[in-house]
């Protein structure tokens, strides 16, 4: 019986979104400051969906992004959180979360990091759907926690105080 | 019949390129156009010819690479978005790319400059159209957080390029809120917009050199703030080209991004098409 519970589940699929903002598209070595990252799973009927990102710029970071969307990128997590909650509402959140790279190209720009990462389930995720949730969420923490930091380069500010949020909902097969 | 028709069309051309020098001295050449002084000075290089001096670096797709589109960089530092010469349709985009770049810096239009490239690589031929702004937006985007001050004032810009999409058959820029992108440092007292992605028009257009001028219906602006002396603007400025201006911008693209049969037809089109452009828009007779 266990051998059949671990054949049902193929790997959980895991993307990552590193959404940064560009302060000069038209030359190569323009400023880039590191908003967050946007994280995604999705398993055995069941999407998982994260957000780690910046609670604000400095203003030194302020200062060089262009005064129209100033206001909204100075804060990055509350501006993240409405296109999180148009992701994980969507009817179809994996379709909507795939669209965001070619929906933000420009200075605010959403980039895959790599391919979709497989990522094996343990036993308990196997056996349980609550277990399989709280796996999700862990899983999404720390792939968020893991990608945000490394988002951060020599030019960037040390202290970046962050805000994070997971959520879990069923997704039609 | 014949000949009462075309000494009439003369007289017209006459009173409007005699109207548009009037206009011209009044009005700045600069009205439709808003890219930065350096921007400028490279689309006044690349307006005088079709390929590039620098040396380009392709790079990875644009998005998830379903526009086709490609980042490409220069030795010198300088940044690009580059699209193949053909579609899988086989539409001449780079070609189009290019003519309604030309076309548009003469008409002081904010579309951003772009040139023809062959990858020596590969021998793969491209456009290479500038990024528009240092820091933009698609209209898509932003469209939901801009005032009505700024609406208003970006609003001949976009009356300008509506007459102007007309005249090229854009029917791509009806309302594709991707098609155009805001420069996010400007401000509502002076809102920057920037219209790009031609490839789909002029020669694509099936009956392009021969169908009536029906004008692109009002998208992106609220109707009420269309700009009706912008719309005259264009047409006379449109009108006012010179017949070997429009034929040597087509003509000098090489035959391998835009076949002959295709360059016969956009100037054909180009040159009927304008003459409607003032009728259509019901700014003139």
């Amino acid at each position: 019986m266990s051998t059949i519970t671990q054949a049902a589940f193929a790997p959980a699929s895991l993307r990552i979104l590193e959404i940064s903002y560009h302060c000069d598209l038209t030359q190569v070595g323009g400023r880039v400051i590191p908003l967050g990252v946007l994280v995604d799973l999705r398993v055995a009927g069941l999407y998982g969906l994260g957000l780690v990102a910046r609670q604000t710029l400095t203003e030194e970071e302020a200062c060089h992004v262009g005064a129209l969307i100033r206001p909204r990128i100075a804060t990055p997590f509350a501006y993240l959180s409405s296109i999180y909650d148009e992701v994980f509402d969507a009817s179809s959140p994996g379709s909507v979360f795939e669209t965001l790279p070619d929906r933000h190209n420009l200075s605010l720009a959403f980039t895959l990091a790599g391919a979709a990462r497989a990522v094996s389930l343990p036993l308990p995720a196997k056996r349980s759907v609550a277990a399989r949730r709280s796996w999700a969420i862990d899983e999404l923490q720390s792939a968020g926690n893991e990608a945000y930091w490394h988002m951060f380069g020599e030019g960037d500010p040390v202290e970046v105080e962050k805000a994070v949020k997971e959520q879990t909902r069923a997704e039609a097969a | 019949m014949v000949h009462r028709v075309a000494s009439r069309l003369s007289c017209m051309a006459d009173r409007i390129r005699s109207h548009c020098s009037i206009l011209r001295q009044i009005v700045p050449g600069s009205m439709f156009r808003c890219f930065a002084q350096d921007h400028e000075e490279l689309a006044g290089v690349w307006a005088g010819t079709t390929g590039t001096a620098e040396v380009w670096t392709l790079g990875a797709p644009i998005g998830t690479g379903e526009s086709g589109s490609y980042h490409v960089t220069s030795a010198a530092g300088r940044r690009g978005a580059c699209k193949p010469a053909f579609a899988s349709d086989t539409t001449a985009r780079a070609a189009h790319e290019k003519i309604a770049a030309d076309l548009a810096h003469s008409l002081k239009l904010s579309v951003p400059a772009c040139c023809l490239w062959t990858d020596q690589a590969t021998g793969k031929q491209y456009s290479i159209s500038m990024w528009a702004f240092s820091q933009a937006d698609t209209w898509a985007q932003v469209l939901p957080t801009l005032s009505r001050t700024f609406l208003t004032n970006a609003a001949p810009a976009f009356a300008a390029a509506r007459v102007f999409h007309t005249w090229i058959a854009d029917h791509d820029h009806a309302g594709h809120g991707g098609n155009v992108v805001v420069d996010l440092t400007s401000s509502e007292a002076k809102p920057g917009v920037a219209f790009i992605d031609h490839a789909f028009s002029l020669s694509r257009v099936p009956g392009f050199d021969s169908h009536p001028v029906a004008p692109l219906a009002i998208h992106y602006i609220p109707p009420e703030l269309e700009s009706r002396s912008a719309i005259q603007q264009m047409c006379l400025y449109i009108n006012d080209l010179e017949d070997t201006m429009i034929e040597g911008i087509v003509r000098r693209v090489p035959a391998e991004f835009l076949p002959l049969d295709k360059a016969d037809v956009i100037i054909k089109g180009l040159l009927r098409r304008r003459q409607e452009l003032p009728r259509a828009f019901g700014v003139g007779t």
